[in-house]
């Protein structure tokens, strides 16, 4: 249970194949020990402030990074982004918004709400780290390298 | 005077204006007369009388007929007895030629009877040679009197030209009294909306709008024609049958001299089909940005849709090229990689169908097909893909494979169901599907039954729309273009049937559709 109380990059996405694909390139980078998984965008909430299935989750301890698909059932990214990034809880955390199409509309959307940066699938991971060395974040985020 | 330029209202125009005399024009007289010193002396007559003129003698009916056509005179002074003509020709000619122009007897003495004649033949006066100084009052007085009579007929031709204009205008015409009391209608009007003008006169025109038009709107209307301007707007009015249509209407105020309203005039113009036009344009219109939108929403999904396997073999394929992959893990992209393709592909083909259905180009290729036959082959092609999945799967055929042999299309019949059992597969995680058809009323009737997740009732019509799912955290992991139940009903509705579901959330759903049993 303590473990989503450690997490440090909470992932929003609900398409098995592009979990698996970010996380193995999270991990390939050395990125992060924890990673939390969320399918959908009333579960993305419930994590946040701590209500649902995460009840007992302690609300101060905010990942440190959320990378957020656009295209989610039950609630779509735009508006998490909106909600996080319109609550004292949650407004300061960073967020790059990872979508299928580089359609403008969600670009210019995205920036609107407040995300920080934005990535076209398939993830590119040379601009994720890019991104993250420019929250100033990497070091944070980097795992001890492998021995 | 045209009616164009007449200043003053219509009914003063027309009042004929009195001739001041004295005659401050000079007449042209034509003397009708053989002697001389006759002719000198009338004349003279006429000078002392303080009228000017010009004058011409004739003394032949000949001379007397060029006469009336050339000098046109304004008056005829006609001797009774001549040489070769006479009054009463003369005044007979006046009447059949020239019956404006006035015409005295001037004479001899004549006996009564004969001056009773002349003057019963149309003249206006007639004046003894003796008593020759009645002969100017006498000139006045007549051409007083033709002038009155000629700017009477004048008014008269003016005011039938005017109602005229009313009763035969193309618009239906209301013309009240001040108070807005209906005093008449026209032609067009009793015509169009079948009210006599017995029906209405007396009544206020907004008995031909029953509850239609607001009081405020009314007031308005009042307000305006009251302080002497021109109302115009439309009125959704109701003939005496009830039918409805929308008129466009003017209403104008009549000014006596004073500027005080004397009546209201309604002009009124039906303009249902021109408000029709208007609405279908409207219409059309919104139509166009509806399918705009509807087309930008489509490339909008359908990029989303073929993106998603994409980028899994693009991403997938990537990996493939770590050396440090274990063996599991490479079975496992591959895997990932050659379903995401599958899923490509049946995107690809929806929408290359969908696009075919769009242009109006499917067409149906009928051909005998059996339909036992089909049934056997969907049920072989799916029987492996549930087997894993724990799902029962089983048909039913009511017609011996004898009798099973219709025409229709196989191609598309064959997808109708795939379709169909996909879907079933798809919303199935236990349980049991069955499909297969009964005979009824000339009819294959088809169906699909799964014990799914079920489709809620309020959603049953929108189903069949294009990229309708119902919830895409259901569908995700199996993909799917959206597309496949649009296509179906689309390709029934060409195989001349209908397709229908019944559902329970939670318990199942049936799909219904029927195509008709059409033998050789």
């Amino acid at each position: 249970m303590n473990t989503t109380n450690l997490v440090e990059i909470l992932l929003i996405e609900d398409n098995p194949n592009d979990v698996e694909l970010t996380l193995r390139a999270l991990r390939k980078n050395n990125l992060a020990n924890n990673i939390h998984v969320v399918n959908d965008g009333a579960e993305a909430l419930d994590y946040f402030f701590a209500t649902g299935k995460y009840h007992d989750r302690d609300i101060s301890l905010t990942p440190k990074l959320v990378i957020l698909d656009l295209k989610l059932p039950k609630i779509d990214g735009i508006e998490i982004l909106r909600i996080i990034k319109n609550d004292a809880r949650t407004k300061s955390i960073p967020v790059v918004v990872l979508t299928s199409s580089k359609e403008e509309s969600d670009i210019i959307a995205s920036y609107k709400m407040g995300a920080n940066s934005f990535i076209v699938k398939p993830v590119d991971f040379d601009k994720f780290i890019v991104t993250v060395r420019e929250l100033g974040m990497y070091w944070l985020l980097l795992n001890e390298p492998p021995r | 005077m045209p009616i164009a330029q007449c200043p003053m209202p219509i009914a003063q125009c027309l009042l004929p204006k009195i001739p001041n005399m004295p005659i401050s024009q000079k007449l042209k007289i034509l003397m009708v007369e053989d002697l001389q010193t006759d002719a000198e002396l009338i004349k003279r007559e006429i000078t002392r009388s303080g009228i000017r003129f010009t004058s011409r003698i004739v003394e032949t009916k000949e001379d007397y007929l060029n006469a009336l056509q050339e000098f046109d005179p304004d008056i005829i002074l006609s001797d009774f007895s001549l040489p070769t003509f006479d009054g009463m020709q003369a005044i007979l000619l006046q009447q059949e030629l020239a019956n404006h122009v006035p015409f005295i007897l001037v004479t001899g003495s004549i006996n009564e009877e004969t001056a009773v004649e002349v003057m019963k033949a149309g003249a206006d006066d007639y004046v003894i040679k003796e008593h020759l100084t009645r002969l100017g009052a006498a000139i006045r007085a007549a051409i007083q009197k033709k002038e009155i009579i000629r700017l009477r007929i004048e008014a008269d031709e003016k005011l039938r030209v005017f109602s005229r204009a009313i009763e035969q205008s193309p618009s239906s015409i209301i013309i009240t009294d001040a108070e807005g009391k209906i005093q008449f209608v026209n032609a067009k009007f009793t015509n169009f909306m079948q009210y006599s003008l017995d029906e209405v006169k007396g009544k206020t025109p907004r008995i031909l709008n029953p509850g239609h038009a607001s009081k405020e709107e009314f007031e308005g209307m009042w307000e305006t024609i009251k302080n002497r301007n021109t109302w115009h707007g439309e009125f959704n009015n109701r003939k005496k049958d009830g039918t409805k249509f929308w008129e466009n209407v003017i209403i104008s105020p009549l000014l006596f001299h004073s500027g005080n309203i004397s009546n209201f005039i309604l002009i009124m113009e039906d303009i249902t089909e021109k408000k029709k036009m208007i609405d279908d344009l409207v219409i059309a219109k919104e139509k166009a940005e509806e399918n705009d939108r509807l087309k930008t929403a489509f490339l909008h999904n359908i990029s989303h849709e073929i993106r998603t396997p994409m980028n899994a073999i693009v991403g997938f394929c990537d990996l493939l090229n770590d050396p440090e992959l274990k063996p599991d893990e490479y079975k496992h992209y591959t895997e990932i990689i050659t379903q995401s393709s599958h899923q490509l592909l049946s995107i690809i083909t929806d929408i290359v169908n969908l696009s075919t259905i769009e242009a109006g180009q499917e067409r149906i290729m009928a051909n005998n097909l059996n339909v036992n036959s089909i049934c056997s082959y969907v049920y072989e092609q799916f029987i492996l893909k549930v087997e894993h999945k724990g799902i029962e799967i089983s048909y039913n055929t009511s017609l011996p494979d004898n009798e099973a042999t219709i025409i229709s299309d196989e191609t598309k019949l064959t997808q109708v169901l795939t379709n169909l059992l996909s879907n079933a597969v798809k919303f199935t995680n236990l349980g049991s599907i069955e499909f297969g058809y009964l005979f009824k009323n000339d009819t294959l009737e088809f169906y699909v039954t799964d014990s799914g997740i079920g489709i809620p009732e309020e959603k049953h019509d929108e189903i069949f729309k294009r990229f309708y799912q119902i919830d895409r955290s259901e569908n995700r992991q199996y993909g799917g273009s959206g597309l496949g139940l649009s296509i179906s009903k689309t390709y029934i509705e060409l195989l001349g049937g209908k397709i229908w579901l019944t559902s329970e959330a939670g318990k199942g759903t049936t799909f219904y559709f029927n195509i008709p049993y059409n033998r050789q």
